[in-house]
């Protein structure tokens, strides 16, 4: 029969792990001796706690403070630097993010190097075929050009390629047939010497120049 | 308890030695709580490392309400919960079915040691609460007290939790006896 004294059951453990003072352990043995239920459940409860648990060896526990250790120090590194953990602790997603690197890298070089077009058209001056050039922020759309525009376009460039081309070719003054005389008058003394010698060495040079190519033939 | 104290605070202030008085001085009793909750060495063991890695990279959330081994012991729980849950999963047996798949025996043989497996499984069919409670109380030989204080509740719920473990138990234990009576008193052989 089901024993109902609950003020001695919840002695027994305490009777079991030898915790009661004298009265308390006198009064739990005449209940057990009269009571086969709480006989069992003290059986019970003596066979739970003398369940073993293998001892795993005195290395091991000499180690695990060491282990534990290190494995804090990695805990807080691992915390430090997340973002680094994240990308270097999943090989798995390695390839992804490098592949991610690369897209982002090449996009942005994409975006700065991309050619910048300028709505060169309404610069065009139909009459005399230049055109003037003016780096607006408008930028032209090609699809939306008309074949004249376009023909302009062309125009201009071809101008402009000219023009850049004469400017490469010619060595020495812009202008050879511009006016220095003012500038001459306003020189000092001294750089009117330095101008004389100058002037005294080109003559020279262009002197051998003009010999040499008789020496050539006549030797 | 005071000195546990002292030891944390040392340790928080960067102190290895206290570090180690700390692991040494409750390694073994957690160790001991983590095997009878997991039932194997490997699992214990891991169990192990993580309570006391996940208190020490917390030292600053103790705030003192409980002893420091009593918070060690939540944090053990909490971490053995998990495996304790996902295994549960895979190989849960209600204790129904383990009380009648099982053929009768006699008392003394379900005492003798190629048994105990058995009672093992029983006790992994009882609620969570109502095993960790029992095994506090009888195998750690913890007061209701501190299972209270450990399981975050009021004392009255951790005597509860352990009055229907051991009912239930008990239950098993009849059901498995060829003398059984049919209001459940138990047959010859329970003796102490």
């Amino acid at each position: 029969m089901t024993c109902t004294v609950n003020s001695i059951k919840q002695l027994l453990p305490a009777y079991l792990h030898q915790e009661l003072d004298e009265p308390g352990i006198e009064l739990v043995k005449e209940h057990l001796a009269s009571c086969e239920d709480c006989r069992m459940e003290l059986s019970l409860l003596a066979m739970l706690s003398t369940e073993a648990v293998p001892d795993p060896g005195d290395s091991f526990w000499a180690e695990m403070p060491t282990k534990i250790e290190l494995e804090v120090r990695r805990h807080r590194e691992r915390k430090r630097f997340g973002l680094l953990d994240l990308l270097t602790c999943m090989p798995a997603l390695r390839p992804a993010w490098a592949a991610a690197a690369v897209v982002l890298t090449v996009s942005a070089l994409l975006f700065f190097a991309r050619p910048v077009t300028h709505d060169v058209a309404s610069n065009v001056n139909q009459q005399d075929e230049s055109v003037r050039w003016d780096f607006g922020e408008e930028t032209l759309n090609t699809a939306e050009m008309s074949a004249s525009e376009v023909q302009a376009v062309g125009q201009w460039a071809q101008n402009e390629f000219r023009r850049i081309s004469r400017d490469l070719q010619a060595d020495g003054p812009e202008n050879p047939e511009q006016d220095i005389s003012e500038d001459i008058s306003n020189m000092n003394l001294e750089e009117l010497d330095q101008l004389y010698e100058l002037l005294e060495r080109r003559e020279h040079d262009i002197r051998e120049k003009s010999s040499k190519p008789n020496l050539i033939s006549a030797g | 308890m005071d000195e546990d104290i002292d030891l944390v605070k040392k340790t928080a202030n960067g102190d290895s030695e206290a570090f180690n008085e700390l692991v040494l001085r409750h390694q073994k009793p957690l160790y001991s709580l983590l095997y009878r909750m997991v039932n194997n060495h490997e699992d214990a063991a891991d169990l192990l490392q993580k309570t006391f890695v996940r208190a020490f990279t917390a030292l600053n959330s103790f705030e003192q309400r409980s002893s420091f081994k009593t918070w060690l012991y939540q944090i053990a729980i909490n971490l053995a919960k998990n495996v304790y849950r996902a295994r549960s999963r895979a190989e849960h047996v209600p204790i129904e079915d383990v009380i009648i798949s099982r053929r009768p025996r006699v008392v003394e043989s379900l005492i003798a040691r190629e048994n105990r497996h058995q009672i093992r499984q029983a006790l992994s069919g009882l609620p969570e609460k109502q095993r960790l409670t029992l095994l506090l109380r009888i195998q750690e030989e913890k007061k209701f007290e501190e299972i209270a204080g450990i399981m975050k509740c009021s004392l009255s719920t951790a005597k509860a939790n352990y009055h229907y473990a051991v009912r239930k138990l008990k239950a098993l234990i009849v059901e498995t006896q060829p003398g059984a009576t049919k209001d459940g008193s138990p047959g010859p052989g329970w003796k102490l």
